[in-house]
């Protein structure tokens, strides 16, 4: 998971120098921040209408609860209107979570994986800010060891599986435009 | 049941969204006539606060229209009667909203309603008649906007055309925020039409005229990394920007200079909106049909005439010995030593230096004492080569010399070198092309080999240019000699010979301080000045500087005046922008150069630019190379109104007091937007009617009276066609009636009598409109074949 997600950055920035028209901008997900899961989002303009988006958030123990999460949100955008980080757009997105929740005396411990499609419109605040709201659908797959948090459960057995299909993403998100 | 009702209802909503969204806004015209008014002259009144009902079908507005018909008491409900209603304002116009097959019923306070088709038109003119109610449709089936964009005129002063400075209409159905627009000119010369062919030759392509919606320009901004300096059309860009559905406007104002006094240019303009996908909207626009405005046209003036300080240039004649030399470029025919008989100048260069050998030769006071022939060639072709040709080249004049001259024989030698590609770059360097030198000389410090060179440098992309700019001026034959007088004739034995002696008169013997003496004698002469300021010109050179002797060039510029022919390249070389007036150049050894900026030839090279109507030249001389004294004041006067000047009140109240056509012109080319022109133009057609002030049989004063005629008297500039009897004399016409008088267009007829090529002028004249144009030419022609036709112009 790690390697997988070094070898992103790593195409990402190391890419981007040749790409075309490119804008880089950096962005926050405010709903995220106020659930207490730090977020850092990094968008990278790469044509007259397409743009990659990479979301690395994280959480420990938000609002005194018992859940921990890491997680790494690709998504490809497309850009109706002609302009990347303008309007409306369209994005495919991919989810990778690592999880242990602890919800109503049942443990989830595990990791999540999945694509969705994201939908969403950027306002024009100022020359480097826009404000940005997306909502996204997703089919994630999921594995973990489900247990009663006073079972003595033997950890390293996954043993719930399954598919869910989720809005996995929304929330408003305060961009700077770098350039 | 559910599932066919839930169909329909989707049907329905979906159905109706592109309903409402067919919905356009058309326009409504009402106007009216009097009913005893008839022809296209008859005057339509616009009818404000008529009512507009708007009807998305049919049997609704003609039920409608049936009840206002019957009952003429009947209030209508417009919330409930029809579909849409609006009023007129007080232009006659409405807007409104409706599908294109809808229908409008208008109601004016006067007269039946009427009923009317939209018939997928966006503008409906109707034409009410005043007396029985009775309305009578004019249909425009025109698919613009309200306000059209039509070509106007261009304003034209001499050599300069000034388009704009006018507002290009951008329509609300066009504009967005997220757009950009975009006006693209072209200006073609209308002489170069070719009509079997279809083509016009370009004169210039204009620069873009952009404008940006504020969405597009925050975008754009992003997408240029914020430096949008990168956006090629930025430089070109409004500051303002566009917005949704808001009617706009782009300013356009250009100045085309120089351009030829006997052509006229049309503009043309491609006109695009784009977003940030695609060009959504394309047209091409005609902004002007090549009739120009010339406000100046017949502006008296004379230039200021200064005679020249000609110790200046003196020539005093020594008994010494002197040198001259003189650099021929000929053409030879390729691989030989013989001139190309098909190039004339060869043997005017020939003919001009054996003339200026004899003034010495058969000067029996004086001789050549030694001559020398160096001939000089280009570096490509071969180095053997071209230092055997240009030997035998520089044999070959020395030949046809001393064929000519017998005694140059034993006093001429004869050198030749070939030029190297380093001087080639040299010449590069004096033509500013720095970048074309540097190649050039790396090459050549890179290969010694000439041929080696010479193939590499074949090979630069720029060597077409090396070819046809800088190689002929390396082939060059340059003739060098001393010369000596014994003796110094006296005035009395110089002017004694030009009376005499024949070569005398025609300028072929003198020597140069002898043409200075004979300058006083031919000065009331014209025609003999000509001639000796022009041989005197094409010999003489000022030491020092190297010039054609300036005074030469002086008292030639003045017989060119004289006779009004244009040489605006003849007093270049003694003007110089980075010198002041009357600047006395000398060497580091304070040795004379010679005179720069001399007044009187600023002048008389100013005077040359107003014949050839170069007056924004001749303004920027004015202003740069003439002392500031008072005896220049008129001159610059003069040059202000030229460049457009005449509305500043100084230069018009001063101009217009110089004579009364002056007046006349000044007061008729007020054009000052933020003022009302009226009073001026007014008062300058009282002074062409004023027989004491002007001559009524100057044709001058007819065509300016049948401008401001047409400009103040005829109210429609929107008349598509004019009556003969505009242009017949009405002996009946009494003020007292109140009406105005409608035969404005006699005084075109009465120039038009006394000089036909004001006809001509008439056509590319701006301050007409088409239709004048065609009923006048029209009813010209009738004149002509019928000269007995009805009119009492005399």
């Amino acid at each position: 998971m790690k390697r997988h997600l070094l070898l992103f950055f790593l195409i990402v920035f190391l890419g981007g120098n040749r790409m075309y028209a490119q804008l880089l901008a950096l962005k926050t997900d405010a709903l995220m921040d106020c659930a207490m899961t730090p977020n850092l989002n990094i968008e990278l303009v790469t044509g007259g209408k397409t743009s990659i988006n990479a979301t690395v958030f994280g959480n420990y123990k938000p609002w005194k609860k018992e859940v921990k999460m890491v997680g790494v949100m690709p998504e490809f955008r497309y850009w109706f209107n002609g302009r990347p980080l303008t309007r409306e757009f369209i994005g495919l997105s991919a989810l990778g979570a690592c999880y242990d929740i602890t919800w109503g005396g049942e443990r989830y411990k595990g990791d999540a994986a999945g694509v969705g499609l994201t939908f969403g419109y950027a306002f024009y605040l100022s020359r480097h800010w826009t404000l940005e709201c997306h909502g996204g659908l997703g089919a994630v797959y999921y594995t973990h060891t489900h247990s009663y948090v006073k079972d003595h459960y033997a950890e390293n057995v996954h043993n719930a599986h399954g598919y869910s299909l989720i809005p996995y993403k929304i929330g408003v998100s305060f961009v700077y435009i770098i350039k | 049941m559910r599932y066919i009702f839930g169909l329909l209802l989707l049907f329905f909503t979906v159905a109706w969204r592109p309903c409402q969204a067919q919905l356009k806004n058309i326009e409504i015209t009402v106007v009216s006539v009097d009913a005893s008014e008839s022809g296209y002259n008859r005057k339509e009144k616009p009818v404000g606060g008529a009512e507009v009902y708007g009807f998305f079908d049919f049997p609704k507005a003609e039920a409608f229209r049936k009840k206002l018909v019957d009952d003429l008491t009947y209030t209508p409900n417009w919330q409930s009667d029809c579909d849409r209603f609006t009023q007129t304002n007080d232009e006659g116009l409405a807007d409104i909203e409706l599908p294109l097959n809808g229908v409008v019923v208008v109601r004016p306070s006067f007269g039946n309603p009427y009923l009317e088709h939209i018939r997928n038109r966006m503008e409906v003119k109707v034409t009410i008649k005043n007396d029985e109610g009775r309305m009578m449709k004019t249909l425009m089936t025109s698919a613009k906007q309200k306000r059209r964009n039509k070509p106007r005129p261009n304003r034209r002063v001499g050599n300069k055309i000034t388009i704009g400075p006018q507002s290009f209409l951008l329509y609300d159905s066009e504009t967005r925020s997220n757009a950009r627009a975009g006006l693209a000119p072209i200006v073609t010369v209308l002489e170069s039409y070719d009509s079997i062919h279809g083509t016009i030759d370009t004169f210039e392509v204009m620069r873009p005229f952009i404008k940006d919606g504020r969405a597009y320009h925050r975008s754009q901004e992003r997408r240029m990394g914020y430096d949008l300096k990168h956006d090629r059309l930025n430089a070109f860009r409004s500051n303002h920007f566009m917005e949704t559905r808001e009617e706009d406007s782009i300013i356009i104002h250009h100045v085309l200079y120089p351009v030829e006094r006997n052509k006229h240019y049309k503009v043309d303009a491609t006109k695009w909106f784009e977003d940030y996908n695609m060009v959504y909207s394309s047209d091409s626009v005609c902004l002007s049909e090549g009739y120009d405005q010339e406000p100046m046209r017949f502006l008296e003036f004379d230039m200021v005439n200064i005679d020249i300080d000609k110790t200046r240039y003196e020539k005093i004649g020594r008994p010494e010995m002197r040198n001259d030399k003189r650099e021929l470029h000929l053409n030879f025919v390729v691989g030989e030593a013989r001139l190309d008989p098909n190039d004339s100048t060869n043997f005017e260069q020939l003919n001009q230096l054996k003339q200026d050998l004899g003034r010495y030769i058969n000067d029996k006071d004086g001789d050549i004492s030694s001559a020398v022939i160096r001939g000089q060639a280009s570096p490509d072709g071969g180095m053997a080569v071209n230092a055997r040709l240009c030997a035998q080249r520089a044999q070959y004049l020395r030949g046809e010399l001393t064929s000519a001259y017998p005694s140059l024989s034993s006093k001429t030698t004869v050198t030749s070198d070939v030029a190297t590609w380093g001087d080639v770059a040299d010449l590069l360097e004096r033509d500013s092309l720095q970048e074309y030198a540097m190649q050039v000389r790396d090459i050549v410090n890179a290969v010694r080999d000439t041929r080696s060179q010479e193939l590499r440098i074949r090979a630069l992309p720029f060597y077409t240019y090396i070819k046809e700019k800088v190689l002929p001026r390396l082939r060059v034959v340059e003739f060098s000699f001393n010369y000596y007088t014994r003796r110094v004739r006296t005035v009395e034995e110089v002017y004694n010979l030009y009376d005499t002696d024949p070569g005398y008169r025609n300028g072929t013997k003198e020597q140069d301080y002898e043409f200075y003496m004979l300058f006083d004698k031919v000065k009331n002469s014209p025609k003999e000045l000509e001639t000796l300021a022009q041989a005197a010109y094409k010999s003489v050179k000022e030491t020092g500087s190297g010039r054609q002797w300036p005074l030469a060039a002086y008292h030639l510029a003045q017989c060119y005046l004289k006779r009004d022919h244009i040489d605006t390249l003849l007093l270049k070389p003694y003007l110089s922008w980075y010198m002041g007036p009357n600047y006395e150049k000398r060497d580091f050894n304070q040795q004379l150069e010679g005179w720069y900026n001399d007044e009187a030839i600023v002048c008389a090279q100013i005077a040359m630019l107003c014949k050839a109507g170069d007056y924004t030249m001749a303004d920027s001389i004015a202003a740069n190379l003439l002392p500031d004294s008072p005896k220049f004041a008129k001159l610059r006067l003069f040059l202000d109104c030229l460049n457009e000047g005449w509305n500043e009140p100084r230069v018009r109240d001063s101009v217009a007091s110089t004579s009364p056509l002056n007046k006349a012109v000044v007061y008729a080319a007020q054009d000052d937007p933020d003022v009302d022109n009226s009073g001026f133009h007014k008062a300058a057609l009282y002074v062409l009617q004023d027989s004491t002030q002007v001559n009524p049989k100057d044709p001058r004063v007819k065509y300016m009276e049948a401008i401001l005629r047409f400009r103040l008297e005829q109210t429609n500039k929107e008349v598509k066609k004019f009556a003969d009897r505009n242009f017949i004399y009405d002996e009946y016409y009494d003020e007292a009636d109140g009406f105005p008088r409608a035969d404005w267009g006699v005084p075109m007829v009465e120039c038009a009598r006394m000089d036909e090529k004001y006809v001509k002028m008439l056509q590319y004249d701006g301050y007409f409109t088409k239709a004048y144009r065609e009923a006048f030419n029209a009813y010209w022609k009738k004149l002509k074949e019928a000269p007995k036709v009805e009119d009492s112009v005399e």
